[in-house]
């Protein structure tokens, strides 16, 4: 195990975890000492009935309900946050709680910004670290088990009308308390639940390849990795098996801290939010189609880190050379994403086979590329997407 | 993996930074969390090895000024350490916190802090759910032995000897904001500290897992924690100058202290406290000795799954107990945890360290009332709890 010269961790968001136990948001929300909550939600969300039992919970509870805001698009916008933002502060709102996927929970990290410190998002906020202090509070209750954005010190938010997605990266936005309620994720069909959840085991899988990781990322990523492994599968037979919704929730909150103790993890995300933002495949498809080509690019550059996954994904490899243990690892990774049935190429999923320049200048510029295993020139990045878009 | 536990809660808040000579920058960090004059907790022992010393000139770094050094600390802290330390703060007007040392020193910084925020007494806010009034001053610890984990947990153990009482203050606001693992601290540990506090934070972990209270997120850190433990204390303590070594020995037992901080502890730990209050037992030399036994006596739990947790505990060690059952491969854990306790040359039995035959009883009666046994699986009687200490006699 090769050791890290220095590292940070810093994870204060408090896990609450219970099946049902979204329905106690109102008495977190006074133990958080706030006097007005406005919920941050979508459609999907609303018509799936995920919301009642918080908004509930809010209402019964002593702080003033400041209402829902229930219009944030899939792929949030910087004028989505300026909208609530302005909303919040006609209402005094000091406790946001988002109900949501990444998306929704990565709008009211924006929103806290705008409402604890005021500012433009775009000129005064947008890179890593430059909120100078701490913002109003924020219950982030994940709807699907994928993102961690419950747990994460980074928000990624779309800026019309280039489409660019913008980082904001705080240790101030990570949210006072995520509430992991299983029940909330049991109505995901099986496609998101799959997509989702091979987001969670990229964030993991990455995170332990990527330059940046140290013990206690290491700690996460192997145990998550372990949990989808075994959990994945059984959430996507059987959306009411509560027991898999559970740890695939616990897995992904892992991969959440472990992703944003990293910081940056590597080429497989860059080149997902490249396919993400350019071509609207969603995020974790991306993933599940690149991270297999990903980790064969590098696998002569960090075989010992995938060769040590090997008891996390289940795989004998005694005997074995490091590189052929690594190449086991790869495989059973392989297998396990191909058996969920998504789309195997990005042209499979929809992206326009003339995009691989575009894609690859993208990608290269992204922050996560800077800590994959071993420096990525461009010409291969472009030549695994041609591969991909062919 | 089964038995996914109804409800948990966990959290870890303060900040972990970790490299050689850390402690440069602590005035930088100083600076970030608000502190301006700084009072340092620390003992004799640790100052006479110029390890406070290191940590002073690290203030440099930033605006804060020290104001006072406390090094009256004893092993085992108590009350009235508490309220001199306190008395020092006001002393010196010192607005925050620098603790220099092992488990003590920083419960002892932690529990002066309450004083910091409250009126009157300590011993009126002692409570294992203590509510501050107030924001907690500004904390910084730095452990100078790999073991404790108390720079990122949230309690402290306090003695009072009026009451022949060990007390435990808890909130998660005591937390210090920032943990400062600086192994060029530990490198002149000895030997013989090095192996029980490794063992110390090795017990952390096994007991996080076999806790009732245990949750998959404790589970990673306490698993990793073994692993690293299992690899390094050996080395750390044949070569202490072996600085990769005491690095992922203080990393783990940061570890060990966030799982237990989270999922408590149990049978174990519940012995040791009752040894250590009775005959004075170092607490890491007690662990060790009880480890194994304690390990065997919990795998009658199947129900609870402890089978199933120690063959993780086997593999996070590296066995290869693909064919074993569950028993078998908890087996083998717990003979490679006794070896690796006589390679690095620590007592095995209770008898080799002044535990008198005769006081076993009035040990286990405390040790049936002590906190952490609630938290162990299944509901071990009195009369088992004494056949466990005579086997460990």
């Amino acid at each position: 195990m090769a050791l890290k010269d220095y590292y940070e961790f810093f994870a204060p968001t408090k896990v609450m975890f219970s099946e049902g136990i979204s329905e106690d948001a109102g008495e977190v929300a006074e133990t958080l000492g706030g006097t007005c909550a406005m919920i941050l939600t979508d459609k999907g969300v609303m018509e799936a009935g995920l919301v009642e039992p918080v908004k509930d919970s809010l209402e019964g509870s002593s702080l003033e309900f400041a209402g829902v805001y229930s219009d944030i698009p899939v792929n949030s916008e910087v004028a989505i946050c300026n909208e609530i933002a302005e909303l919040g502060r006609e209402k005094g709102v000091d406790t946001l709680v988002s109900v949501g996927g990444g998306s929704v929970i990565d709008t009211a990290k924006g929103v806290n910004i705008l409402l604890g410190v005021g500012g433009d998002l775009l000129e005064d906020w947008q890179g890593t670290y430059l909120v100078p202090e701490p913002l109003k509070k924020h219950i982030a209750i994940p709807t699907t088990a994928g993102t961690g954005a419950e747990v994460s010190v980074g928000a990624v938010i779309k800026h019309s009308p280039d489409n660019q997605k913008i980082s904001f990266n705080s240790r101030f936005i990570i949210p006072d308390v995520a509430m992991l309620d299983p029940v909330l994720t049991r109505s995901m069909p099986p496609r998101l639940t799959a997509a989702t959840g091979v987001d969670a085991l990229t964030h993991a899988v990455e995170s332990y390849s990527s330059l940046d990781h140290c013990s206690p990322s290491d700690a996460l990523s192997f145990y998550a990795i372990k949990m989808i492994l075994e959990y994945l599968p059984r959430a996507f037979e059987d959306g009411n098996d509560m027991e898999a919704r559970g740890y695939m929730l616990i897995a992904a909150s892992f991969g959440g801290t472990a992703l944003s103790t990293t910081a940056s993890i590597g080429a497989c995300h860059a080149m997902a939010h490249a396919a993400g933002g350019l071509c609207s495949v969603p995020h974790g498809i991306a993933n599940a189609i690149i991270l297999p080509v990903v980790m064969e690019f590098n696998l002569e550059h960090c075989p010992d880190r995938y060769a040590d996954l090997a008891p996390a994904v289940g795989v004998k490899t005694s005997g074995l050379s490091e590189i052929d243990a690594a190449r086991k690892v790869i495989e059973r990774i392989t297998e396990f994403i191909a058996d969920f049935g998504l789309p195997r190429t990005l042209k499979e999923a929809g992206a326009d086979p003339s995009f691989a320049e575009r894609l690859t200048d993208e990608a290269m510029g992204d922050a996560q590329m800077f800590s994959n295993p071993h420096e990525a020139e461009s010409e291969e990045i472009q030549e695994l997407f041609e591969k991909l878009l062919s | 993996m089964s038995n996914l536990v109804e409800w948990f809660e966990f959290q870890v808040p303060g900040k972990v930074i970790c490299a050689q000579q850390c402690v440069d920058s602590i005035g930088t960090e100083m600076d970030n969390i608000g502190g301006s004059k700084v009072l340092v907790v620390t003992d004799e022992g640790v100052e006479n090895a110029g390890l406070t010393q290191k940590v002073i000139d690290g203030m440099d770094s930033g605006s804060a000024e020290v104001v006072g050094v406390f090094n009256e600390v004893p092993p085992n802290s108590e009350i009235q350490v508490v309220q001199r330390c306190y008395d020092k703060v006001k002393e010196a007007d010192a607005d925050c916190l620098v603790s220099v040392g092992g488990g003590s020193v920083m419960d002892t910084a932690k529990a002066t802090a309450i004083l910091m925020v409250e009126t009157g007494d300590l011993l009126d806010h002692q409570s294992a759910v203590y509510t501050p009034s107030g924001p907690m001053p500004p904390h910084i610890a730095v452990p100078t032995t790999a073991g404790t984990g108390s720079e990122s947990t949230f309690a402290a153990v306090i003695a009072d000897h009026e009451q022949e009482m060990k007390l435990i203050f808890q909130a998660p606001e005591m937390a210090p904001n920032v943990a400062m693992l600086d192994p060029m601290l530990t490198t002149t540990l000895p030997p013989g500290l090095t192996a029980s506090t490794g063992m110390d934070a090795l017990t952390h972990c096994i007991e996080a897992l076999h806790s009732e209270m245990h949750e998959p997120i404790c589970d990673g850190l306490a698993l990793h924690g073994i692993r690293l433990i299992t690899r390094y204390l050996a080395r750390a303590t044949a070569d202490g100058e072996d600085v990769d070594a005491r690095t992922y020995m203080l990393i783990a037992a940061n570890m060990g202290g966030v799982a237990f901080a989270n999922a408590f502890v149990g049978i174990i730990h519940a012995m040791a406290h009752s040894l250590g209050g009775h005959f004075g037992t170092p607490h890491g030399i007690a662990n060790s000795i009880l480890l194994p036994y304690g390990m065997e006596f919990n795998l009658r739990y199947s129900d609870e799954g402890i089978p199933a947790s120690y063959r993780r505990v086997a593999e996070a060690i590296g066995l290869d107990v693909a064919s074993d059952d569950d028993d078998t491969a908890s087996r083998k854990a717990i003979e490679w945890l006794r070896g690796l306790t006589v390679e690095i040359g620590l007592p095995q039995r209770l008898s080799e360290v002044g535990v008198p035959e005769d006081g076993l009883e009035a040990a286990t009666s405390e040790a049936m009332i002590d906190g952490c046994m609630f938290n162990n699986p299944g509901d071990p009687e009195e009369e088992e709890v004494l056949e466990l200490f005579k086997k460990a006699y």
